[in-house]
């Protein structure tokens, strides 16, 4: 009986601190490979096919999700993602935005949120092009837009 | 014959100075130009220093410069340098796009708008919304081609062309104009202010205004989002009417002279709160303890001067009770006006940031055929005071607005979200925060 009690309050020890873990270990770093148990935390809005090209220095992310929710931005740097915002938790409006530097031509990022025992890992890519590329990308989809119409 | 020679000598000098005179008014007023606007010119040059109401009908309220990058968008209130050099750039290529000679205009996609907004361009955000008509006459020119409804949002892109957006329709025009030094004049912008970090994106770059997933909140598309901070500062608030606890009687026969009653042969009581009431035969003015003047008629009303243009005429009047007060000059206008426009709403603002009462604008007026009917007033003088302090960042202070609905609500829009000073008429010191304008609240 006593073996079976402490078997239980072991299992139940390992429930309430497993996520625990499993989040306290995503504090200042997340591995590359991570993979979230969830898919509807949160919905990036911007970018939204989850890459974009700018020639900013630097770029906003947006998304939505429900209030609660934390979310974490981390910069991918080999195997792992170094943290680079700090965690933020929805609030009422459900809306979420942060500015991330672009200081590569290659930038890749990784939005962690966390609800509960539910967490979710968005892969961002944000790829830097000189301005004169930009300008002659808006011309030509205003031109067709405008022959279009 | 001495004295022939002396009085030839005079005239000769005296002509000679009559033409120098002459031509001086002629070079820098430019009299001989065809359709030549002498005396909006006469008023254009006034506005560099003047903050009279009734020059700054037509300015609008902030002016977005966007330089392509969302790490360098600046916004630049009324009053400021920068705002002035921009704006005098901007008025003139506004005035060419609403003159009667203009063919070109096209309407274009919500997609071509966006995408001058996110290149090289000037954006004219107006607190009131105006027919192009009206806005036309206002600014001296008698006939536009620009049709549509009203308009409150202009921009002008790096090549110098003009567009606007019709409120009521949402639709796009496009004015073909051109000017070379658009371009130099947004660069000039961004670099005389590459040190300042003001990372600002509208609420459409962020898809804040589209539906996605569950979400609950919409921006309205043209909403800025500031990301980098926003500071303000103490204002503390007087009320001119008040003088150590007594009404101020300077200012009120100021006041009384301004609304043409004479205070010698007006009837007049004082209310239990203090208020004081002037009853003529053209109707009862009110002067409160805190400051509200209201003015109300059955008759005729009091004729207003200053030519045809009703909103023209209040702002004169305006600009004299709030001399006549030693209230703060800088109003700007946030009704509607058309031509069937009557009633006309202003609230103050500080260094450019507008002062939003809750429930009250600074200043509301009912006009019917040229006579004020109606008049209300919070008098006010504001002194800004004390080092700046960050406010609460834009969606924190969304967050902390939405609490209050989020148990009931399916949905909420919000249509405006800009810096203001939002305050009750009791307040004697002002901090700027977010105004939010809440379109609508879907219940669940």
């Amino acid at each position: 009986v006593k073996k079976r009690l402490i078997s239980l309050l072991l299992a139940m020890l390992c429930a309430v601190s497993v996520p625990c873990i499993s989040y306290a270990q995503y504090e200042t770093t997340i591995p590359v490979t991570a993979q979230g148990n969830s898919t509807n935390l949160i919905y990036i809005k911007r970018p939204q096919s989850h890459s974009a090209s700018t020639s900013d220095k630097t770029y906003t992310i947006s998304a939505v999700g429900a209030k609660g929710t934390k979310v974490k931005i981390f910069r991918k740097t080999g195997e792992v993602g170094q943290i680079i915002k700090t965690e933020k938790e929805i609030g009422a409006s459900g809306l979420y935005s942060a500015v991330v530097d672009l200081s590569q031509d290659v930038n890749n990022f990784i939005v962690y949120a966390e609800n509960g025992g539910n967490n979710q890992v968005v892969n961002i890519q944000i790829s830097k092009v000189k301005q004169s590329t930009v300008d002659k990308l808006k011309n030509l989809t205003v031109n067709i837009l405008n022959f279009i119409k | 014959m001495k004295k022939e020679h002396f009085k030839n000598l005079v005239l000769i000098v005296l002509i000679i100075t009559n033409f120098m005179l002459s031509q001086g008014i002629f070079a820098n007023k430019k009299l001989w130009l065809f359709g030549y606007n002498f005396f909006a010119n006469m008023g254009n040059n006034q506005e560099k220093d003047d903050f009279s109401t009734a020059l700054h009908i037509t300015v609008p309220e902030k002016i977005y410069v966007n330089t392509g990058y969302q790490s360098s968008r600046f916004c630049f209130s009324r009053g400021s340098a920068q705002f002035n050099t921009i704006y005098e750039k901007a008025e003139k290529l506004i005035s060419s796009a609403f003159s009667a000679s203009v063919k070109n205009i096209t309407e274009i996609s919500q997609e071509a708008w966006y995408s001058v907004l996110s290149g090289k361009s000037m954006y004219l955000s107006f607190s009131g919304e105006y027919s192009p008509q009206i806005y036309a006459e206002l600014i001296g020119i008698s006939q536009t081609n620009l049709s549509f409804d009203t308009f409150s949002h202009i921009a002008i892109n790096e090549d110098g062309n003009v567009f606007i957006m019709d409120n009521a329709n949402s639709a796009f025009y496009r004015i073909l104009l051109s000017d070379s030094s658009v371009k130099p004049l947004i660069e000039q912008i961004m670099n005389d202010n590459r040190d300042t970090e003001s990372i600002i994106n509208y609420s459409y770059e962020l898809n804040f205004d589209k539906d996605f997933g569950d979400q609950k909140t919409f921006i309205s598309p043209m909403v800025p989002v500031y990301s980098s901070p926003v500071y303000t500062h103490t204002v503390f608030v007087e009320n001119p009417v008040m003088r150590s606890e007594e009404m101020n009687s300077g200012i009120i026969e100021r006041i009384l002279s301004a609304f043409s009653i004479n205070p010698n042969t007006v009837r007049r009581y004082t209310e239990a709160d203090g208020t004081l009431v002037f009853v003529e035969n053209n109707g009862v003015l009110k002067i409160t303890t805190d400051g509200v003047l209201n003015f109300t008629t059955n008759d005729t009303g009091i004729e207003l001067s200053g030519g045809n243009m009703a909103i023209l005429s209040l702002s004169q009047f305006t600009d004299k009770i709030n001399s006549a007060s030693g209230s703060q000059k800088e109003l700007t206008l946030t009704s509607p006006i058309g031509s069937e426009t009557n009633s006309y709403t202003f609230d103050y603002l500080i260094s450019g940031i507008p002062v939003k009462f809750n429930d009250k604008s600074a200043v509301s007026a009912k006009i019917e055929d040229g006579f004020l009917k109606e008049y209300t007033h919070i008098l006010r003088k504001f002194s800004p005071s004390s080092p700046e302090i960050p406010m609460q960042p834009f969606i924190e202070a969304l967050d902390n607005t939405i609490v209050y609905y989020q148990d009931s609500m399916k949905e909420i829009h919000i249509m405006e979200m800009f810096p203001a000073y939002v305050c009750d008429i009791s307040d004697h010191e002002l901090i700027k925060d977010w105004y939010i304008e809440i379109n609508d609240v879907i219940a669940e």
